[in-house]
């Protein structure tokens, strides 16, 4: 296991250079996004970045001046595949999932309709939706959440899903 | 008039106990009965009674007693002091003669909840207002608003939520038919002009609306110009409903039907709703991941995130009694069978251990939680040698949350769709036994550690039965977060578990008598 930090000079310009690749791309994209967006992530928290090679991915964790925390899971192909959160708040799931917010919105309102028409009372505590193409789960109260959302197809090989978290 | 004979009743009951101290002897004479009369025979729960006894006998026989109750407590001069109920309770008062005591005497006295004691409000959990359409497991209590200093422009707003798990007083403004019953015009707070508007993120929504100001009372307990949120339809900036989670509710404060009652009253663990991030941070939120908006001012419909000193941010109501401002307990004396009851009814009794009624000497143990920090106010839940440090108390949730069926070994009612949230055991009641422990900031563990047991019934027949209050209602905490002891798993105690416990939220930093010199909260204790 090898742990860097984000001063690291090979792993900055490493993490430019995919920046520069990923130009193209909505800039507020993290979720199945690549690498780059981590060092977006990292300047719009403010925050501290941390990251861990484990080999079959790369973790990077960065640190808000809050404490809150994002963590983001990168395949060795450098796309992110999971990410997870702590925090006194719930982040803002519109940039954290990038391309994957519409697919929560979308089931969302499956669930809703499901629920109204299946009698069955809300539950109300922790949320979870558990789609073929993204799993998300959230719980806690006021002052302090803790979540995870996942994308099973981009998960690489040897790679458990509780390792998101 | 009313006046003048208790105090002719209290001057004979001293006179009769100074008369009686000599005749004390008892050599030679025999006691032949004994007759107890108490005032006032009804009292409220947690209130007082003087009884006194009237021993005969022949010759020089003792006129002393001593005294015993079947519920609550009494002095040996005779004071009783009611417990805590949740409806009408006859309570036998015994008076046992010294000499003989083969010989007593017995009174009864009528317990009632709360209406004669000020510090307690009654709760009721079942079906909830007419526009909800039907909840479980919602807990409920009547607030009363006013236009500060007004004691005319007032309403009482029945099915407000009782929520441990979140700080301030949420009420659903009439508008839209959306069922809301709050119409009372209350002054808006202004940050420079502008009316000041708060995105409030649940666990499983958010709510949206403008902060007003009102004089709040609840049981005989006041506060004058608290900021309380109004919860409205409008639509929120992208910056709030962005932090809408996903599988959640979206803006559950727009009507009675989403929220499922006509408020909600936070009397967590915290003193406001969010605290020193909004008063230094909440302008450069920006929407960013780790920094939401919270308050916005707004200016027509252009709302823009602003910092908030806390004193004016929505606050937990408790912390600005006159009294009782340390934290709540909420009591539910009576059980709740697996199988359910229609309704249950308990109380929710402000301070702890600023009156006879809200002792923690009620609690078994109290559970240190932190006061910052991602974890703030939680527990150390242990289940099967693995330890889940994300656990909390929360009485706003309208079920048992915990790990999920790989873990459990209990079954889910269905693999898809709303089935999926619940558990149906195939051999129900299934017991559940945990341990609870506090935890400090850095979550080292802290203080005693406990087993708690549960049951979990099959959720499917609980809702087809009718009924409003389940004690055994549980389900998953998210599929999957079984494999591999994911920490991101933990235990959400809703509340079910609250029923048949007293249980303490005691508020952060204010002091509480009983539990050790320079107690304080947060913490929970049942």
């Amino acid at each position: 296991m090898k742990s860097f930090n984000s001063n690291d000079a090979a792993v900055k310009l490493a993490l430019a250079g995919a920046l520069l690749l990923a130009l193209s791309i909505p800039a507020f994209a993290v979720l199945g996004d690549n690498a780059a967006s981590v060092l977006t992530d990292q300047a719009r928290m403010k925050g501290t970045l941390h990251s861990v090679d484990n080999q079959t991915y790369v973790l990077h964790e960065i640190t808000a001046p809050t404490g809150a925390k994002v963590r983001e899971y990168v395949t060795p192909g450098g796309a992110v595949f999971g990410v997870a959160w702590e925090g006194q708040f719930p982040p803002n799931f519109e940039q954290l999932l990038g391309p994957y917010y519409q697919q929560a919105q979308e089931a969302i309102a499956q669930k809703k309709a499901a629920q109204e028409s299946s009698q069955t009372p809300r539950r109300r505590g922790p949320v979870f939706i558990d789609t073929p193409g993204l799993v998300f789960a959230q719980s806690g109260h006021m002052h302090s959440f803790h979540g995870m959302a996942y994308v099973p197809q981009l998960i690489p090989q040897g790679v458990k899903s509780s390792d998101i978290h | 008039m009313r006046k003048l004979g208790l105090l002719i009743l209290l001057v004979s009951s001293v006179m009769w106990f100074a008369a009686c101290g000599g005749n004390g002897g008892g050599g030679g004479g025999s006691v032949t009965g004994v007759s107890v009369s108490c005032s006032p025979s009804t009292v409220g729960s947690g209130g007082t009674s003087q009884c006194s006894a009237v021993v005969s006998g022949t010759g020089n026989f003792s006129s002393n007693v001593t005294w015993s109750s079947s519920a609550g407590s009494i002095s040996s001069s005779g004071v009783f002091t009611a417990p805590t109920v949740s409806s009408n309770t006859t309570v036998t008062i015994t008076a046992t003669s010294t000499q003989n005591t083969s010989v007593s005497g017995t009174a009864n006295v009528t317990v009632t909840p709360s209406s004669t004691t000020s510090n307690v409000a009654p709760i009721v959990v079942d079906a909830g207002p007419p526009a909800a359409g039907g909840t479980v497991n919602i807990a409920f209590v009547s607030v009363k608003v006013c236009v500060p200093g007004s004691t005319t422009q007032c309403q009482t707003i029945d099915h407000v939520q009782v929520d441990t798990g979140s700080e301030g007083l949420r009420l659903i403004q009439n508008t839209n038919n959306n069922g809301g019953e709050l119409t009372l015009n209350l002054p808006p707070e202004t940050i420079g002009g502008n009316a000041l508007n708060e995105c409030l993120v649940f666990e499983d929504g958010y709510v949206w609306g403008p902060v007003v100001t009102a004089d709040v009372t609840v049981a005989g307990e006041s506060a004058s110009s608290v900021p309380v949120q109004v919860m409205t339809p409008a639509t929120a900036p992208r910056t709030c409903s962005s932090q809408n989670p996903a599988g959640g509710a979206g803006d559950t404060g727009g009507s009675v039907m989403a929220f499922g009652a006509n408020g909600l009253i936070g009397v967590g663990l915290f003193v406001n709703d969010c605290g020193p991030y909004c008063v230094s941070d909440g302008a450069s939120c920006n929407g960013t991941n780790s920094a939401p908006c919270v308050y916005y001012t707004c200016s027509g419909n252009t709302c823009t995130a602003t910092n908030v000193a806390e004193s004016q941010q929505v606050p937990n109501p408790v912390t600005l009694f006159a009294t009782d401002n340390n934290g709540v307990l909420i009591n539910f004396s009576t059980t709740v069978g697996d199988g359910g009851a229609p309704t249950a009814s308990g109380s929710l009794i402000f301070g702890i251990g600023t009156e006879s009624n809200n002792n923690l000497n009620l609690a078994a143990n109290v559970y240190p939680v932190p006061d910052q920090g991602n974890d703030a106010g939680n527990l150390i839940t242990t289940y099967s040698g693995v330890s889940y440090p994300t656990s909390f108390l929360d009485s706003g949730s309208n079920g048992l949350y915990f790990l999920d069926h790989s873990l459990t070994g209990i079954a889910l009612c269905g693999n898809s769709g709303n089935n999926a949230d619940y558990y149906c055991p195939n051999n129900p009641p299934q017991s559940i036994t945990v341990t609870n422990q506090g935890q400090d900031s850095n979550g080292n563990p802290l203080g005693p550690s406990a087993q708690a047991t549960f049951s979990v019934e099959n959720a499917l027949n609980l809702f087809n039965s009718n009924n409003s209050a389940f004690s055994a209602l549980a389900g998953p905490f998210f599929p999957g977060c079984g494999t591999g002891n994911n920490p991101a798993c933990a235990f959400d105690f809703g509340l079910p578990f609250f029923y048949g416990k007293n249980v303490f939220t005691a508020i952060d930093n204010q002091p509480v008598s009983g539990c050790g010199s320079g107690c304080a909260g947060p913490f929970f204790a049942y």
